[in-house]
């Protein structure tokens, strides 16, 4: 009865695990190139009908089983993430779009800056490419998510129209942006992967701003909405509920495929001539340790000793600003209404180096308003005052840190937690530096400054918000020399030619913006590769 | 399906949730709308949250009371995790209530429709159109790492 559908073929030319952002991306671009593709995702696929944000009961799923941490969840697709020594806590989806289900789509590009941080301040690495190399990757990634901005930006390099034209900002969105020019401080209309008119099927947002719990009206770019059918349309077998234990090593030192339980069914073996682990900055390296063989004793593709190391995750806080007027910012997309790059770049006057990005968004219902951690008490004689303060009438600034990487900020197997199949779970150690600290602080008081600016009554603030590790990235890093990489530029493996990674652990720093963008680019970018490559390694 | 809640288990959430959500600045308190009835609001909660659901119980037979503030915050304060569990239940409960909902004016999330022009800010962002170019150009390589 629980024996892998007949349907999952015995081989295929390339083999992809997980079916998020990583995954789509190069699944599709492989098939559209004409290439064998299966597709092993663990959790199930989504209907738009299953999310919770039109029912009254939105808020209450949202703190449950639409939670973005796999501990509060526990579904039979989540594999236990022991989390106690990180601090922040790493969240991710697991299903069928994988963390895009309930992204918020903000769009960020990084900026030039980014790819070069060992060279411009000293610290971190140097990425193995260019902004400038990546570019045309960015631009074909905005095409395919239908990405809504506002081109111009003097905060970035000159950039082709986006698809869409930018969503409202919204009036808190206007109250800001008016503070801003008075203060002389940057600002822009965000760019969200979520449509503002209908594109390629999907509907425009609705501005329900549910975003983060799955979108009802497929505005939001999802890869289950964006990539998945397109993939399938061009010949990609996707296959859900089908968990892979460990990836298999042949005596010649290639990949031979992987193996995989399909809902708790006999482990199965899938052959491939190529594999692609897209698997996220914890099921990726997770896999990869899990894989370890006689000949690979610290798990695959580990000879520089960096897999599941140098973990990122954005040290993130967030400043409301509550106005005394009804801004009805209870609705509006959750995406950005705007950004600010204002103390994006170094700085080493403000006693950090590197710098933050600021998404403004809106406040969302009554649950959220009581219960965000607001420093008093959020029951008794409070609680009404409190909410009516701030539902409609509260605006949100997250900040989001450029995270640098630390070797002991890592993904290690947890022996002592199994997920359904019995294979390991996985612990984090994540510390946050003196550097991440002092930057959280410039920014948390400035942000209260453009609150104050923009006419607030008063604003909120806490030090850190340690449950938000939105971003886990960077646990593969790439790199051109294999001591000190695990993959090279392209996300190829340095010691398993046919083996790549095309997901967000590839990442070499945290820059401060969002990253789905350039996962989305450096899957693109790995896929051409792939295509024209092969399995062999250019000479 | 047997309710997570009996008669007794209900009648001590209900005081509980009184000193959680009294009445005050136009809003009623949990108890004057009933939030603990039968199929009410708290079942609906308890219904797509099986964590509360199971935690709940558990958490109102240990409670020794009294059901005063001092004593809700002592429990606050000694069993953080039932507290979180019995706070979520009654604030989610409280806010999904009809009468709660129209004196606080939110009539849930609403689809509403993307005007067809303007963004807002506008005026503001002339002078940013023509600002200079404020990233840093990175030396032209691409790192030797
Ligand atoms: C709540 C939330 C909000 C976010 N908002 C934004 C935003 O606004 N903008 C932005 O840029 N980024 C955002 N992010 C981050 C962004 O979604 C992620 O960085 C991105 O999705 C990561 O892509 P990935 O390919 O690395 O992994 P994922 O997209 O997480 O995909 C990994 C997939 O692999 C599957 N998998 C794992 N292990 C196995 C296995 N053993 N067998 C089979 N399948 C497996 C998982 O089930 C999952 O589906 C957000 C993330 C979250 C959680
Ligand atoms: S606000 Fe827009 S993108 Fe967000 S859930 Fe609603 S329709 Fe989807």
């Amino acid at each position: 009865m629980n024996a892998a559908p007949r349907t999952v073929p015995a081989r295929t030319e390339v083999l992809v695990i997980g079916g998020g952002l990583g995954g789509a991306v190069v699944a599709r671009r492989l098939a559209e190139k004409g290439i064998a593709v299966v597709c092993l995702e663990q959790g199930r696929r989504f209907d738009r009908e299953d999310y919770p944000g039109r029912t009254a009961e939105w808020e209450v799923a949202a703190f449950g089983p639409w939670h973005p941490s796999p501990n509060v969840r526990r579904s039979a697709a989540d594999y236990p993430v022991d989390d106690a020594q990180a601090q922040m806590k790493p969240l991710l989806f697991n299903g069928l779009g994988g963390s895009t289900i309930l992204y918020g789509g903000h769009w960020m590009r990084f900026l030039p800056s980014d790819f070069a941080v060992r060279s411009l301040d000293g610290v971190g690495d140097d990425w193995p490419l260019t902004y400038d190399e990546l570019a045309p990757y960015y631009d074909e990634a905005d095409r395919d998510f239908g990405v809504s901005g506002l081109a111009g930006d003097p905060a970035y390099p000159e950039r082709p129209d986006y698809p869409l034209p930018p969503l409202p900002i919204g009036a808190w969105g206007e109250k800001v942006a008016a503070a801003h020019a008075a203060l002389g401080w940057h600002w822009w209309p965000g760019s969200n992967a979520i449509a503002s008119r209908p594109y390629d099927g999907r509907r425009p947002c609705v501005q329900r701003s549910t975003c983060g719990w799955g979108c009802n009206e497929g505005a939001k770019a999802s890869v289950d909405v964006t990539h998945w059918p397109k993939a399938e349309a061009a010949g990609v077998q996707v296959v859900t509920g089908a968990r892979v234990s460990r990836i298999v090593v042949g005596a010649d030192g290639r990949a031979s495929g992987a193996l995989y339980r399909v809902e708790g069914g006999p482990e199965e073996m899938i052959r491939a001539d190529a594999v692609v682990l897209a698997a996220s900055a914890l099921g990726t390296p997770r896999l990869l340790l899990a894989s370890a063989d006689a000949r690979h004793p610290h798990g695959l593709a580990n000879g520089s000793g960096l897999v599941g190391r140098r973990l990122m995750m954005h040290p993130f806080t967030r400043v409301v600003g509550l106005f005394d007027e009804d801004l009805g910012s209870h609705q509006g997309h959750w995406g950005q209404s705007l950004y600010a790059m204002e103390f994006a770049e170094t700085d080493e006057r403000r006693g950090f180096v590197r710098g933050a990005k600021w998404n403004l968004t809106p406040s969302g219902g009554p649950m959220h308003a009581a219960l965000f951690p607001w420093g008093e008490r959020r029951w008794g004689e409070g609680l009404h005052a409190h909410v009516g303060e701030w539902l409609g009438r509260a605006a949100i600034w997250g900040i989001s840190c450029d995270d640098l990487p630390d070797p002991e900020n890592r993904v290690v197997l947890d022996e002592a937690a199994r997920d359904g199949d019995g294979n390991p779970g996985v612990s984090v150690a994540y510390r946050i530096d003196e550097n991440s600290r002092r930057m959280l602080a410039f920014n948390a008081a400035r942000a209260a400054e453009s609150f104050e600016a923009a006419g607030a009554r008063r604003t909120l603030s806490l030090p850190l918000m340690d449950d938000f590790g939105w971003h886990p990235l960077g646990t593969c890093r790439m790199g051109r020399d294999p001591d000190t990489s695990v993959v090279d530029p392209f996300g190829r493996s340095h010691e398993i030619e046919n083996l790549f990674i095309a997901d967000g652990s590839t990442f070499v720093t945290g820059s401060s913006v969002n990253p789905a963008a350039t996962i989305a680019a450096l899957a693109l970018r790995c896929a051409d590769h792939m295509a024209a490559h092969g399995g062999r390694r250019p000479s | 399906m047997t309710p997570v809640l009996d008669v007794a288990r209900r009648s001590a959430l209900a005081a509980l949730a009184d000193i959680l959500v009294p009445a005050g600045r136009g809003m009623p308190s949990a108890g004057e709308v009933d939030l603990c009835r039968a199929g009410g609001p708290v079942d609906r909660v308890l219904a797509i949250r099986p964590d509360l659901a199971a935690a709940l119980p558990a958490m109102l037979d240990a409670w020794t009371g009294p059901a005063t503030q001092d004593g809700v915050e002592a429990f606050a304060q000694g069993r953080p995790e039932s507290f979180a569990a019995l706070l979520e239940t009654v604030i989610g409960a409280y806010y999904l209530d009809r009468e709660v909902k129209r004196r606080l004016g939110y009539d849930g999330q609403q689809a509403l429709t993307l005007p067809r022009a303007g963004i807002g800010g506008e005026d503001h962002l002339e002078a940013l159109l023509e600002a200079p170019a404020r990233w840093r150009r990175p030396p032209a390589t691409g790192g030797a790492a």
